[in-house]
């Protein structure tokens, strides 16, 4: 195949066999119980030099108290991807835990363009599009996957994209590698105890992300009765075996919203949006990550439950007819 | 002088002119950060375009159950017929910068990146460039990081620039010569005001008046597509109602 363009920069990569062997070898089809604390959890499936990818953002259905998680254990020399990464880039750098990005879409905010432009975390230039694409690849257990992306952009020559000459039609077409990354955060609506999972409303590529995965971390809004998944099969999104733990966190995605369940909290957000130095970003890690135990104690110390309750009632009331 | 805001803001005028790009029948995307083209798209939906079908990301009812991925696959098949986009910069060949601003390796600014930019301007049928921002710095002679390319001769490339619209004028895309052409002026703005504030050369003649907003449209601008776009940017539409209340 002919080679038309190439970027050469680094990319994560594991060989499709490698990655069949871990999963023939790791990934138990046992329903065995998997739920653990979001400490145990990270602790035990999140290493440092991991490349995590999360299924959603902080706005939206996001694994945020997990992103929390890994910042208050302080895991080191994390490569990120994400389709979109809205707050969850300028946290994981800003806690040291981040130095490599695929963007996608880099983040909100001041602090994280200023980290790029002082050099302190390397992005790699794909597009969201691609990074699902790459996903999909990796669920597939094939070793790359062409599309109709990036070709015309350059971010090719900052990435690990390929342009060959497709050898069916002789057209240039745009060669991306396989993604199997080493950790998924994937926030759900429910899950029960071995892992199976439940997402309601949109949805980017939680299924995918899960089968291309060597961990999979769950965190579940409700953890429901193994019997409820049994009665309506066709409901489930991610099959319990391609789980590896289970995390009850209600109001996990906060301060983004859960679609149904509750509304994202602007105002959180806007002082996520604020931050620009190092030291607004210390005074926000020291408040509200690293100055509570876990999910739970930020939820009623730091956001509380009066809160919580008028985020419930702006998603879940809504009165008369809209177009 | 700019725009004048007397009966109409520029955000609703631009809305007007991008809903006149919607065609009835056919697949439109509004993507992240867009409000006023999806004010203009709604407008077009209340009026000449009843059966287009809108997929708005962010919208909780937005059509797609497998969120933006699915968006991508439908513009790879070639069903998306129109899409829009914007720049931080943007050159009269209508390549469009969401990446950085200076070299790369040492960017002035770095930006959010250019999210689906690099596939849907290709793969949707026609693009239409939107700014509220028309000004030197982001209409430049070249910009500093192609994050995806107004036009070239990739065989598939569906698509590619057809409008550029901003708040004081509207741009075409003439694909022989490969550059923008100044289309209309709004009313009240003059050429040079157009000249002294976009980058590349947009020539020496006075090109047309762009088309005034109907009387019988605006009431269905603001009552019927404003609250539908709130629910998608409630803060855009905050300050536009503000903006409204503080008209003559």
């Amino acid at each position: 195949m002919k080679v038309l363009r190439k970027g050469g920069r680094e990319y994560k990569f594991i060989h499709p066999d490698e990655f069949r062997k871990h999963v023939l070898e790791k990934k138990n089809r046992k329903p065995v119980e998997k739920v653990l604390t979001e400490k145990e959890a990270v602790e035990k499936f999140v290493s440092d030099g991991d490349y995590i990818v999360y299924d959603f953002s902080s706005l939206t259905r996001g694994p945020q108290a997990l992103i929390r998680e890994i910042i208050r254990q302080g895991k080191k020399d994390l490569w990120i991807g994400a389709e979109f990464t809205l707050h969850e880039s300028p946290l994981l750098v800003g806690g040291g835990c981040a130095t490599r990005i695929d963007v996608g879409f880099l983040g909100y905010g001041p602090y994280i363009a200023g980290a790029v432009s002082q050099g302190r975390v390397k992005v790699y230039e794909w597009t969201n599009g691609g990074i699902a694409a790459r996903i999909l690849a990796g669920a597939r257990g094939i070793p790359f996957i062409p599309t109709r992306d990036m070709l015309g952009s350059d971010n090719i020559e900052y990435s690990g994209a390929v342009v060959v000459e497709d050898p069916f039609t002789g057209d240039p077409v745009c060669l991306l590698p396989a993604l199997n990354p080493d950790v998924a955060l994937i926030h759900v609506h429910q899950a029960d105890v071995y892992g199976n999972a439940r997402i309601f409303g949109t949805n980017l590529f939680a299924l995918e992300a899960a089968m291309a995965a060597k961990k999979v971390i769950i965190s579940a809004e409700d953890i429901v009765d193994h019997e409820e998944f049994r009665k309506e099969p066709q409901r489930t999104t991610i099959p319990y075996f391609c789980v590896d733990a289970v995390v009850h966190l209600p109001y996990g995605a906060y301060p983004g919203c859960m679609p149904g369940r509750y509304e994202l909290d602007l105002e959180h957000i806007g002082l996520l949006n604020s931050i620009a130095t190092d030291d607004e970003m210390k005074r926000y890690l020291d408040e509200y990550v690293y100055g509570v135990k876990d999910h739970m104690e930020f939820i009623e110390k730091k956001v509380g439950m009066e809160r919580i309750k008028s985020l419930i009632r702006r998603a879940t009331i809504k009165e008369g007819y809209h177009e | 002088m700019p725009f004048p805001e007397e009966k109409v803001t520029v955000e609703e005028y631009m809305a007007y002119l991008i809903s006149r790009e919607v065609e009835d029948g056919k697949i439109t995307g509004v993507g992240t950060l867009s409000p006023v083209p999806l004010l203009g798209t709604l407008l077009a939906k209340h009026t000449h375009a009843p059966r287009a079908k809108l997929i708005v990301l962010g919208d909780e009812e937005a059509p797609i159950t497998e969120g933006s991925k699915e968006l991508f696959d439908l513009a790879q098949r070639g069903k998306l017929d129109l899409f829009f986009l914007s720049g931080a910069q943007i050159d009269g060949k209508g390549n469009i910068n969401l990446t950085c601003i200076g070299d790369y390796s040492r960017p002035k600014v770095r930006l959010p990146g250019g999210a689906g930019s690099a596939m849907l301007y290709y793969m949707s049928r026609r693009t239409v460039l939107f700014t509220l921002n028309h000004t030197k710095r982001v209409f430049v002679d070249k910009v500093d990081f192609v994050t995806s390319r107004g036009m070239d001769d990739y065989p598939w490339r569906v698509g590619g620039l057809t409008k550029v619209i901003t708040p004081l004028a509207v741009f075409s895309f003439d694909r022989d010569e490969g550059r923008m052409k100044l289309e209309s002026l709004h009313p009240g703005v003059t050429l040079d005001e157009v000249r002294e504030n976009t980058g590349f050369p947009v020539g020496e003649e006075a090109p047309t008046l762009s088309p005034p907003l109907p009387d019988e449209i605006l009431p269905i601008l603001r009552n019927k597509a404003l609250p539908s776009c709130e629910r998608v940017y409630p803060a855009f539409a905050k300050k536009l109602k503000e903006k409204i209340s503080r008209l003559s």
